[in-house]
């Protein structure tokens, strides 16, 4: 063997610190010049440290000092202060930065002292038994006897009393909190008697509906706290989000202090944006981003650097490990060098990888976002994202996977040809500058809110004078009486329904009755996937292609009533894609605001999807090969939205003719999209896209014929040409949920921020007429158009634009 | 209806749910009366300190009805009697003490009142929004059986109703109920949680006789709910009765429309679960001791029964248990009898039965035949003929061949 390996001890670890990372960043630099957009250096930080709260109970502090902690960073110290003034806190804590000490400082003082108990939510079942694990192994160096306990769907049913009755720190989820606790909180008065502490870790994952729920449950949990005489403190620990503190306080609906400064330390990092070279100039198609990050990892683990790969999904976990395993695992005799780490392995498996990675054992880890929470890995020295995660918070939560203990560290972003990779990497002063993105929740959600005002009743009676959320309560109830699922006597609302509400509540999605896909090959009956309501009717219509890790299967039969698709396995060579039809009116308009030369505005809209068919498209070819009708009920909503419409003549001063204004708004639409699916951090099927005439007399779509095409709702064409054809084009970005979900607010405060990003992302991409990484896929006969697809939807952007801000 | 009402509806209805505008019944002038009180009260309610409800005159109305005596707000007390002669189908209502005694409860026999209890909710669903309108309480009194109801008009009368119960249980030394400890007792100490008061449920013993019947009949018959029970072991057969899964509707149209038809019908239907219950106790401990006829015992699971006799009242008791209804044994409880007799050592007896069992070419018995050869009699060579007549019956079992390895080297070495 000619090549010098490095022996993976810890002993060389100094050794080969700063000049490998650095190596391999100006090794990537001299040969990569043009596939690195951007580079950021992040410079090392050093610790700060605190004594041991002199208060702090002598077990305890014994056993820290056998764990060999014998002082606190800054933050950990900090909360304990603001902890044991009995102040609400939330802490804002890197990757690895001691967080959980935030919080088990406290409680188990709390507990050791007072006989205080304390109730800790994990967003997952694997992430409680990880802290339960933790508290023992504390409990163990100390002799402490505090008992700490898992309280989950796992939980046998015998254990289950013990667990109530004898847990100092009982670690559960949410979702249990909700259908397993508080409406059987009579069995938990001993603990609620003296529940002090509610640990609430990864804060940052209760956004959105989920978030919304949340922010509910928690109003739920303190109002049964209120009936049991407590009034406990919030102790919570978030990732890096740009509103910790506002996030924390409408989850837990009163004050939160919010301590953000770190006092971890940091090694010296450089982050670099990789965008894949171009392969195809004339379809600006690109390497994949797999095959770049293969060889990023493969140069890493070559230069003897501890590499983390971050894949978006299980499939990709696998593929890269493979192509990784195939470089540095032949060897079937030696220990593995690169292993895969995902949800769906068992945890023991999990355990012995993680046990690996913090020994040095191992020498590179694919894993998907399952080692982005809280997982203790050890140190790394490189991380690849294969793909942007999606937020900018998600991404520093990766990137900080490296980079611990003082070392200097290396993160790549390599971007995959979607729209919002294409822009983060063209754009590096938006990602590299822009803080991380605001976790947006809306407990008051109407749909929300009633849930959980039925949930709240069944656990303890609401009173006429009673409060729940910011809205007025007596509506509500009102309404549930009729409903009659409560009955109101003596200035008091008693649930008097047969059911058990919490059952018919998920609190991962805003509807009810998901469906599940039934694969009946050979005379199966499997579950295979849960999907959506409001996804089904797109993904699920008979005909279609379902896919699961790739593998495709054939919807043979829908089951609309029962929420069930049956499917069966099949080697089709083309995907289906459903041709829908949108209808939005515009029922009110809260606000509005001069856009360029056109308006925006912010409202109420009733929406109405009709999926009237669709087209089966062949791999690779992209051809048609097919159509199907599709007969299901049309989908009506009320929610809002934001609009921008451009009237006529601004229209007709810019453009030939009028299907060549439309082309540019469905392109712009397609781009807009997109920026604003990046601003609100949320996800592009959270916000529907809609353009059509202002007043809902036709709507338009990229057609099969290409594109600029208008119908009216019942599919019949319209000729746009004709004058007396009322034509005022108007995109729509609408809050994909019935009621909305409070997403359409930050799209209208960040109006002018998502069409400078949509010009940018439109005008910064290399395709000569348009691509899906910018205005959306194009027909090849629109290339030869004598004005570009791109060039009408930038146009478009620019009309809306106010002047002056061109430069931005 | 509200705007907010109305546009609850729609969106429940976009988000997949199904919409459940009930419509209340609508017909009689009672109802559209009440409907309209619950408008004006609402409407007032918006505006103004809303006006109580006057629970009191409803819950006169109510209690004529039911033929009860309303004893405070909202809370009507039922008390009737049954004279003990009068029995219960062609089950006698007596003996209750000895019967509470034998059946794992010896306390019984001497202190406090043995109270039987059943309790009537809005639902089956658990949790705290169950509610509990209806509790049931009877004991012997003199030559009666005493049966007294507490029923609430109103959510108003909790209060009074749990207090009247804690006040009736202070002298109850056990508490009988058929299902009582999973959901009559857990239902209504969460009453007394929410009301904030002690629970008097904790402390008399509690005899589930669910338990027993389950365990004398849960492989014989279908189920055991009490109304498959009564006409099984009672000889009771009752006539229209109001399924117990009416009870909530029933509350619920006494809460919206005033109805009092069915809680009539309820509280009826309650009375006989009480004495059912006061009568299947000596109908369980007759069939444990054989104190009845044989003709009810032909169903009973005579293994799992000698089992729990064994386990409280000692393998003699299993043993004349068994002995009694050698005749009707089946298979398992001929096993069970053969292994209580090894137990106290009287081994001819069960020989006797496993080599009656082995004609039967039964491969438990004779494994049992090759073991006492073995170990007790180290007849090795007859030990030996019992493997061989087993390994024809089950040849693929590992444990007979060891066994059967082990005796061809005992017999060896015997011999040689």
């Amino acid at each position: 063997m000619s090549q010098v390996v490095v022996p993976a001890g810890s002993a060389n670890a100094a050794a080969r610190s700063e000049p490998d990372v650095g190596g391999l960043v100006r090794s990537l630099g001299r040969r990569f010049a043009n596939r690195v957009t951007g580079e950021l250096l992040i410079p090392a930080k050093l610790g700060n440290y605190a004594d041991l709260p002199p208060e702090l109970d002598p077990r305890l502090h014994q056993a820290l000092t056998r764990r060999g902690i014998s002082r606190l960073y800054s933050h950990q110290a900090a909360a304990w202060t603001s902890v044991r003034n009995e102040r609400h806190t939330v802490v804002v804590t890197p990757t690895a930065s001691g967080k959980t000490l935030c919080y088990n400082l406290p409680v188990l003082h709390g507990a050791l002292q007072d006989q205080h108990k304390a109730l800790y939510l994990f967003p997952t079942k694997a992430l409680s038994q990880d802290q339960v694990a933790e508290i023992n192994e504390l409990n163990a160096a100390g002799e402490l006897g505090v008992r700490a306990y898992t309280f989950d769907g796992d939980t046998p049913g015998d254990a289950r009393k013990a667990v109530r009755t004898r847990g100092d720190i009982v670690v559960t989820n949410p979702d249990m909190l909700h259908q397993g606790i508080l409406p059987h909180h009579t069995k938990w008065a001993q603990f609620f008697e003296s529940l002090k502490y509610i640990v609430i870790d990864e804060l940052h994952t209760y956004r959105g509906v989920f978030g919304s729920h949340m922010a509910n449950v928690m109003r739920r949990l303190r109002r049964v706290c209120r009936f049991y005489g407590v009034d406990p403190v919030f102790i919570s620990c978030s990732a890096t989000i740009a509103n910790p503190g506002e996030l924390a306080e409408l989850l837990v609906g009163d004050t939160v202090h919010a301590i953000r400064e770190s006092g971890a330390p940091s090694g010296p990092k450089t982050l670099l944006l990789w965008n894949p070279p171009v392969v195809n100039p004339d379809l600006g198609i690109r390497a994949s981003a797999r095959s770049q990050s293969s060889i990023l990892a493969r140069e890493a683990v070559k230069a003897g650097l501890k590499t983390i790969v971050f894949a978006q999904t299980r499939l990709m976990v696998e593929v890269l490990t493979k192509y990784l395993k195939d470089a540095f695992d032949k060897d079937p005799r030696r220990p593995a060098r690169v292993r895969a780490y995902r949800g769906g392995y068992l945890p023991t498996e999990r355990r012995e990888t993680e046990h690996k990675l913090r020994a040095d054992q191992v020498d590179c880890v694919v894993a998907t976002s399952a080692l982005e929470l809280g997982v203790d890995i050890g140190s790394l020295d490189v991380c690849v994202l294969n793909g942007y995660p999606g937020t900018i918070a998600g991404t520093w939560q990766r990137l900080g996977r490296a980079g611990r203990r003082n070392r200097p560290a290396l993160g790549i972003l390599v971007a995959s040809s979607l729209p919002l990779d294409q822009y983060i990497v063209r754009n590096p002063e938006f990602f590299l500058g822009a803080s991380p993105e605001h976790a947006r929740i809306a407990p008051d959600q109407l749909l929300i809110l009633l849930d959980h005002i039925r949930c709240a009743a069944f656990e303890l009676p609401f009173s006429d004078d009673d409060d729940f959320g910011s809205d007025a309560l007596l509506p509500f109830l009102e309404y549930l009486e009729q409903e009659q699922v409560l009955h109101h006597e003596g200035g008091r609302w008693h649930w008097v329904a047969d059911n058990y509400p919490a059952n018919a509540v998920s609190l991962r999605s805003v509807a009810e009755g998901n469906f599940v896909v039934v694969d009946t090959t050979g005379g199966r009956k499997d579950i295979i996937a849960e999907v959506d309501f409001s996804s089904a009717a797109m993904t699920l219509y008979e005909g279609a292609i379902y896919m699961i890790q790739a593998r495709p299967f054939q919807v043979e039969r829908l089951d609309w009533e029962g929420r069930k698709a049956f499917v069966t396995q099949t080697r089709a060579d083309y995907y289906t894609d459903a041709i829908d039809y949108t209808k939005l009116k515009v029922l009110s308009e809260f606000r509005a605001d001069a856009s360029g030369a056109g308006q925006c505005a912010q409202g109420e809209v009733h929406l109405v999807l009709r999926v009237a068919g669709y087209k089966k498209i062949r791999y690779y070819t992209h051809e048609n090969v097919g159509y199907g009708n599709i007969n299901l009920p049309d989908r009506e909503m009320h929610t809002t939205a934001v609009w921008w419409r451009l009237e006529a003549d601004a229209l007709c001063q810019a453009f030939e003719s009028r299907w060549q204004s439309l082309d540019g708004f469905l392109g712009a639409a397609y781009a807009m999209h997109f920026v604003a699916a990046l601003l609100t951090m949320s996800e592009p099927g959270d916000l529907g896209r809609a353009v059509g005439n202002s007043d809902a007399t036709w709507f338009s779509h990229v057609g099969t014929r290409g594109r600029g095409s208008a119908q009216k709702f019942n599919g019949d064409d319209v000729d746009l040409e004709r004058p007396e054809q009322i034509f005022a084009p108007t995109v729509f970005l609408y809050d994909n949920y019935p009621g909305g979900i409070g997403l359409s607010e930050p799209v209208y405060e960040m109006r002018a921020q998502l069409l400078t990003g949509a010009r940018e992302m439109v005008s910064e991409c290399r395709c000569p007429a348009g691509c899906p990484a910018c205005i959306g896929p194009i027909l090849s006969s629109d290339e030869e158009r004598t004005v570009s697809a791109k060039a009408l939807a930038l146009r478009v952007l620019e009309l809306l634009s106010a002047p002056g801000s061109a430069g931005a | 209806m509200s705007s907010l009402g109305t546009r609850l509806r729609a969106l429940a209805q976009q988000s997949g749910g199904s919409a459940q505008s009930v419509p209340s019944d609508s017909g009689s002038t009672e109802d559209i009366g009440t409907d309209v009180q619950q408008r004006l009260r609402r409407s007032m309610l918006s505006r103004a300190h809303p006006p109580t409800v006057k629970a009191t005159t409803g819950s006169d109305r109510l209690a004529k009805a039911v033929g009860g005596t309303p004893i405070g707000p909202s809370l009507i007390r039922l008390e009737t009697r049954h004279p003990r002669i009068r029995g219960h189908g062609h089950q006698n209502l007596a003996g209750e003490r000895e019967a509470a005694a034998y059946l794992g409860h010896p306390h019984a026999s001497s202190g406090g009142r043995i109270v039987f209890f059943d309790t009537e909710t809005t639902g089956l669903a658990g949790g705290t929004g169950t509610v509990v309108f209806m509790v049931g309480l009877a004991w012997f009194d003199g030559p009666d059986l005493l049966l007294r109801q507490y029923l609430m008009s109103g959510f108003g009368g909790e209060p009074g109703l749990l207090q009247a119960v804690t006040e009736d249980l202070e002298q109850a030394g056990l508490l009988v109920s058929f299902n009582g400890k999973s959901f009559d007792v857990t239902q209504l100490e969460t009453r007394y949680r929410l009301a904030s008061l002690p629970s008097p449920l904790r402390r008399p013993e509690h005899l589930d006789l669910l338990f027993h019947v389950r365990r004398m009949f849960a492989r014989r018959w279908p189920n055991c709910r009490l109304s498959t029970v009564e006409p099984m072991l009672l000889g009771f057969q009752r006539h229209n009765d109001l399924p117990g899964s009416m009870a909530p509707t029933a509350w619920l149209n006494w809460l919206r429309m005033g109805h009092t038809d069915m809680l009539r019908e309820v509280a009826e239907h309650n009375r006989w679960d009480l004495v059912s219950l006061a009568a299947l106790l000596p109908a369980i401990d007759a069939r444990y001791r054989g104190t009845d006829s044989d003709t009810y015992c032909a169903d009973v699971d005579h293994a799992r029964t000698a089992t729990w006799l064994a386990s409280i009242h000692g393998d003699h008791s299993a043993l004349e248990y068994l002995q009694r209804h050698r005749d009707n044994l089946d298979l398992s409880a001929q096993h069970e009898l053969a292994r209580t007799a090894r137990r106290i050592g009287d081994w001819s007896l069960a020989v006797d039965i496993w080599q009656e069992l082995a004609r039967q070419s039964d491969g438990l018995a004779i494994e049992q035949l090759a073991k006492y050869f073995e170990h007790r009699l180290h007849d090795y060579r007859t030990a030996l003929t019992w493997v061989d007549t087993l390994l024809t019956l089950e040849r693929d079992i590992e444990a007979h061949r060891r066994r059967h390895r082990r005796l061809l080297h005992k017999c060896a070495s015997c011999s040689g």
